[in-house]
């Protein structure tokens, strides 16, 4: 509450008012909005301007009992003013009015409350003070004395911020202004620093104790080289528009042959008995008597009496005048009517006879419209294709043929026309085509198979020579110039840029596994030539394509070659010739079962494809 | 939302930098309700509460069987309302916070709908403290609009403690969805001048990914 005080400054200046009725004591007071202590900034003492407003004014006894109160609803100024009376509120509380009070000389208190929303509800204690002096004039009235409360203010002086008020036989009192103030103490700043920026056309006005506010001067700067930007004649009047400048107009009237213009219209001709008058636009008027062109009858107004067709002979009567006839024979054809209608019209070989009602026919040769022949039914005939040329001759019966050509539909790579149709010829296992020396052979040796006996020639190597792929081409080779693999537990990768590989066990038997990783052998040369030998291939099914498998078969000797897996698996036949000679193999292929006989011969086998195949 | 923008690449990198220590990683994000209280000499002020945006990120580590320990970072909105005398006031502040907090498992409801040997319902009592600071904010008197930041009532560090409650519902394996309110009222330990502080309440929904 105390602060509430604090925040709330009033101007206090209580006169009784008793010319009128109710009587009351002026109350003046400016409403500040307080400092409040807020999270963040705080709130800013202004005046509480332009706000609705509710006071309560109470008088209490020296008691401290309450005889007075009432609210007044009013609004404040600018500067946050309110001035009230007090005794002319509103719901005046007990006992009643303010002049009824006891205004006995005895102490009385006044307060004042605030409630900022104006709903007179929510108060804030202004102040609470006990009423001296001109208030107490109530005394005055009251008292039936010799004093009089028809003072009368008499000054009211301003130094610096403070006002001085003086009453007639009263005491003066006095009021610091400071806070309707700028803060800065005085309003005669004068005017400094004008500074006009030729460049941007900018005036500067510097004011003492103030901030400096610029004047864009632009709009007025210009120049001297404008231009005219036109000229407009508009009737007799001429006007000239410049550059960022008013137009101006000239009548040009006086320039003119006085008559104005030489565009005039006439505007009447007027007949009256043998005068024509004719008036003109912007001029006199004229008349001419036209009595000569009159006949001397004084009228020209004679009228047609009559028509009369006789035939085709037209009379025409006129007025005071002679008749005339004129023959008009000439627009008939003859008879007397021209609404004949068309009868026929018969066509005759080429010949068109045209009948008309009550007229002669007449005959028209069409024989132009036609080709000279009489007809159109001629037939298609000699169609002939020129293959050389590709073109196609069409002709047509008692017409001119005309030729087509194919050319584009023909897709002849060489334009060699002698070559599109060729055959298949087979030289030795060479198949090639005809007539194209460019078409790539086909050696069909690669496709044939055992199957194909008649076409398959093994030539068996000769001793120490062994059969290799070499330049696309199947050779007998020396084996001396084969790398041979020796005897050992394991084989190491063999580098890559040794081309052959061969392996040649000299006397394999059953529990001779050296073979047992054939990888890094090319060439398996096996050649059974002890008895009872067992020789055992693994992961022969794992084999990259090219490895050759040679079996020489020197002797009717028992070998047994098995594989852990198909597709090679060399199983004797089921009868015992199988364990006596080594003359009969079979071969399993992934094509089914292959008999081969095998006679004191060798045979090889490569890995193609997943198969071991009998090598051509 | 600008601030969650310009802040997020932050809490990203500190989230990667830990993950690979942690035991599972939270993501969480929501909504803010707070009110001032500033009990001063004067007009009397009334303050109301004002919704905000909240972002978490913490990692998070099992002790103790099925009980938890957090530690984390979190941007927030701490807004109030207010009136003093006709005088409108309206506050929209930003703080980032790191916290740490401990959340004790207080019973598991199976949820055999989907796994019944795996998928649980878990219930957690949060309790942990929090340090922040404001990055940004305003304070707006009668449409005249303050900047915040610097200011003294709000400058320094914050401390607040911290208690709520957690559901955990574990989706899968690896990711597990979680519902948090904790009440987290804040008191600048820096400038103790007035009696200022801020209640905010915070609920925020998120997944909790297991490392």
């Amino acid at each position: 509450m105390a602060l509430a005080k604090k925040l709330f400054f009033g101007l206090l200046l209580c006169g009784v008012l008793h010319a009128q009725n109710p009587r009351g004591i002026s109350y003046q007071g400016v409403v500040l909005y307080p400092s409040v202590e807020l999270p963040g900034i705080d709130s800013r003492v202004t005046p509480y301007s332009e706000r609705d407003v509710c006071f309560r004014f109470s008088i209490y006894d020296d008691t401290d009992a309450l005889e007075y109160s009432e609210t007044h609803n009013t609004s404040t100024d600018y500067y946050g003013q309110v001035n009230l009376v007090i005794g002319r509120g509103d719901n005046p509380l007990i006992p009643g009015r303010l002049d009824d009070l006891k205004w006995d000389g005895t102490a009385k208190f006044l307060k004042v409350e605030l409630d900022y929303a104006a709903l007179c509800t929510d108060w804030e204690e202004i102040s609470y003070s006990e009423l001296n002096y001109v208030p107490f004039a109530f005394y005055a009235l009251s008292s039936g004395g010799s004093n009089s409360d028809d003072q009368n203010l008499t000054g009211a002086t301003l130094t610096g911020t403070t006002l001085q008020i003086d009453i007639e036989n009263g005491n003066s009192t006095s009021v610091d202004l400071a806070t309707l103030q700028d803060g800065t103490g005085t309003d005669d700043q004068n005017i400094q620093g004008l500074v006009l920026d030729a460049t941007t056309n900018t005036l500067t006005v510097g004011i003492e104790n103030g901030t400096s506010q610029n004047v864009d001067l632009s709009s007025l700067a210009g120049a001297d080289n404008q231009n005219l930007t036109a000229a407009t004649l508009t009737g007799t009047t001429l006007q000239i528009d410049i550059e960022n400048g008013n137009s101006t107009s000239v009548d040009l009237v006086a320039l003119q042959d006085g008559t104005g213009t030489d565009d005039q219209n006439l505007t009447a001709a007027t007949l009256t008995g043998t005068t024509l008058q004719i008036d003109i636009e912007n001029g006199n008027s004229t008349s001419v008597d036209l009595v000569a062109l009159q006949d001397g009858t004084g009228t020209d107004d004679q009228n047609l009496t009559a028509a009369t067709l006789t035939g085709t002979t037209l009379q025409i009567d006129i007025e005071n005048g002679n008749s005339t006839s004129v023959d008009l024979a000439a627009l008939q054809d003859g008879t007397g009517t021209d609404d004949q209608n068309l009868t026929a019209a018969t066509l005759t070989g080429t010949t068109l006879q045209i009948d008309i009602e009550n007229g002669n026919s007449t005959s028209v040769d069409l024989v132009a419209l036609q080709d000279g022949t009489g007809t159109d039914d001629q037939n298609i005939q000699g169609l002939v294709l020129d293959a050389t040329t590709s073109t196609l001759t069409v002709g047509i019966e008692n017409g001119t043929s005309q030729n087509v050509s194919l050319a584009a539909l023909v897709n002849d790579a060489d334009a060699n026309p002698t070559n599109e149709i060729q055959d298949l010829i087979l030289t030795t296992k060479i198949l090639s085509i005809t007539n194209n020396t460019a078409a790539t052979p086909i050696d069909l040796k690669e496709v044939l198979d055992l199957n194909d006996a008649a076409d398959v020639t093994i030539t068996a190597p000769a001793t120490n020579e062994v059969l290799a792929y070499e330049s696309g081409q199947w050779v007998n080779k020396p084996l001396k110039d084969l790398k041979l693999v020796e005897y050992a537990s394991s084989y190491p990768a063999a580098p890559q840029s040794q081309p052959l590989k061969v392996g040649l066990p000299s006397s394999p038997n059953s529990t001779d596994l050296r073979f047992a990783n054939i990888d890094e052998v090319d060439i398996l040369i096996i050649d059974n030539s002890s008895d009872n030998s067992y020789i055992t291939l693994e992961d022969l099914d794992s084999e990259r394509d090219g490895k050759i498998l040679k079996i020489v078969e020197s002797s009717n000797q028992n070998p047994k070659i098995t594989a852990n897996s198909i597709p090679f698996y060399n199983t004797l036949d089921a009868d015992n010739e199988n364990y006596l000679f080594f003359n009969f193999i079979k071969i399993v292929t992934s094509g089914g079962d292959l008999n081969r006989e095998f006679k004191h011969e060798s045979v090889d086998f490569i890995w193609q494809g997943g198969n071991w195949t009998p090598m051509r | 939302m600008r601030f969650f923008k310009t802040a997020l690449p932050f809490l990203l990198i500190l989230s990667f930098a830990q993950a690979v220590k942690a035991q599972s990683i939270l993501f969480e994000f929501g909504q803010t309700s707070s009110k001032f209280t500033h009990n001063t000499s004067g007009p009397e002020k009334t303050f109301y509460n004002s919704k905000g945006q909240v972002l978490k990120l913490s990692l998070a580590q099992d002790f103790l069987t099925n009980h938890e320990v957090r530690f984390g970072a979190t941007l927030f909105e701490a807004n109030s309302l207010g009136q003093v005398i006709t005088t409108e006031l309206d506050y929209e502040t930003q703080f980032l916070g790191l916290f740490t907090m401990a959340n004790f498992n207080i019973f598991s409801l199976a949820n055999r709908r989907y796994c019944a040997s795996c998928t649980d319902f878990n219930f957690y009592i949060n309790t942990g403290v929090q340090l922040s600071t404001l990055v940004g904010g305003s304070q707006k008197i009668d449409n005249i609009i303050y900047d915040l930041k610097g200011v003294e009532d709000f400058k320094g560090l914050w401390l607040s403690p911290i208690l709520g409650a957690k559901v955990r519902f574990d989706a899968s394996d690896i990711i597990s969805l979680i519902l948090t309110y904790n009440f987290v009222p804040m008191f600048n330990f820096t400038d103790t001048s007035e009696d200022f502080t801020i209640n905010s309440s915070q609920i925020s929904f998120g997944i909790q990914l297991w490392l």
